[in-house]
């Protein structure tokens, strides 16, 4: 997946999972204070990007993560790594 | 004698502390450790652990009535009592709010934060009650109250996350609703008021209200989350169920 494909597809997670605004989805946007998800909502996100890129991922990879870019950047980190 | 009235309720309140303090103490040093050591069945022990803390709240809210330092109006409490397997859902406009509602219900259960296992005094008693324990990982938190609500506990939660701030609307976290949703377990709406406030959010015990609080406590109706699921997955059923919830008690606090 391409960089681009994969920010798409993250957007329509959090639409789809947690009806977050369109307009309010940007790379910048934080999770939990733009975009008012919860550590409840972050474990529903990883498991709807494991069914969606087939990869198995770790609660503890989403630590340190702030924002959309974020987890974008890790979620491309995990598909390069699958290639090698 | 409206001096006399504010210094007997002053001396009414640090006596009220002090037993709460006192009593607190004497309990999980003899009482606790003593059900924890001599009761082995986990469900009986669970059973008289909370009956313990249902009675020494009943004993402290009627010795604060008593003296006068605070005044209690309840109702619907035979409607809690027969709740079963209830999430109960109660804005938290004081201090006193977890105490009056234990001293309601025989049998429920509380989640509390981890910090408390380890200090020395209360360990013993949220071992012997079993009740949850937050350690902020919430797919766990999720699955204990899950089991709690599925075995017949009724369990008292607090959406808020923490004391009203007065004068402004409730912000209620999602935790409780996505409960709710994952257990399959329906929500009991419950208002409390306390007029004049006291015990608020960074209040000293001694600045006392005059006339005492009136502590006004409703149950109202409950909420089953089956209405909210099947339009979208959990997370969007526990959005819904939140904002309903949240516009509710707003309108049963405005007419309150």
């Amino acid at each position: 997946m391409e960089k681009d494909q994969i920010y798409q597809m993250l957007k329509d997670s959090l639409i789809e999972l947690f009806e977050v605004p369109e307009g309010d989805i940007t790379p910048e946007a934080k999770l939990d204070e733009d975009l008012d998800l919860d550590s409840i909502d972050v474990i529903d996100l990883v498991e709807k990007l494991q069914d969606v890129t087939g990869k198995k991922i770790e609660p503890e990879e989403f630590r340190s993560i702030r924002t959309v870019q974020d987890v974008a950047d890790r979620i491309h980190d995990l598909l390069e790594k699958g290639k090698i | 004698m409206d001096r006399l009235d504010y210094l007997w309720r002053l001396v009414g309140t640090g006596l009220s502390f002090s037993f709460f303090g006192i009593g607190g103490l004497v309990l999980a040093v003899t009482v606790f450790p003593a059900i924890n050591l001599f009761i082995a069945d986990p469900v009986r022990r669970v059973a008289v652990a909370q009956r313990t803390v249902h009675s020494a709240f009943r004993a402290f809210v009627w010795f604060m009535v008593v003296t006068g330092t605070i005044r209690v109006d309840a109702r619907g409490v035979d409607i809690l009592r027969g709740d079963r397997g209830v999430l109960i859902a109660a804005n938290h406009p004081s201090l006193l709010d977890v105490v009056l509602l234990m001293s309601l219900m025989d049998r429920a259960q509380c989640v509390v934060k981890h910090e408390i296992w380890n200090n020395p005094f209360m360990r013993g008693v949220v071992k012997a009650t079993n009740y949850v324990r937050n350690d902020d990982d919430p797919e766990k938190l999720i699955a204990e109250c899950s089991k709690l609500l599925a075995e017949g506990n009724n369990l008292i939660i607090f959406p808020e996350g923490s004391r009203t701030v007065t004068g402004q609307p409730l912000n209620l976290q999602r935790g409780f609703a996505n409960i709710a949703v994952r257990a399959g377990a329906s929500i009991r709406l419950v208002t409390i008021t306390c007029v004049p406030p006291s015990l608020r959010k960074g209040e000293k015990w001694y600045h006392i209200p005059t006339p005492s609080s009136l502590f006004t406590l409703r149950v109202h109706e409950r909420i089953d989350p089956a209405g909210f699921c099947g339009y979208g997955p959990p997370s969007v059923a526990a959005r819904r169920l939140a904002s309903q919830i949240a516009d509710r008690f707003g309108n049963l606090l405005r007419d309150a």
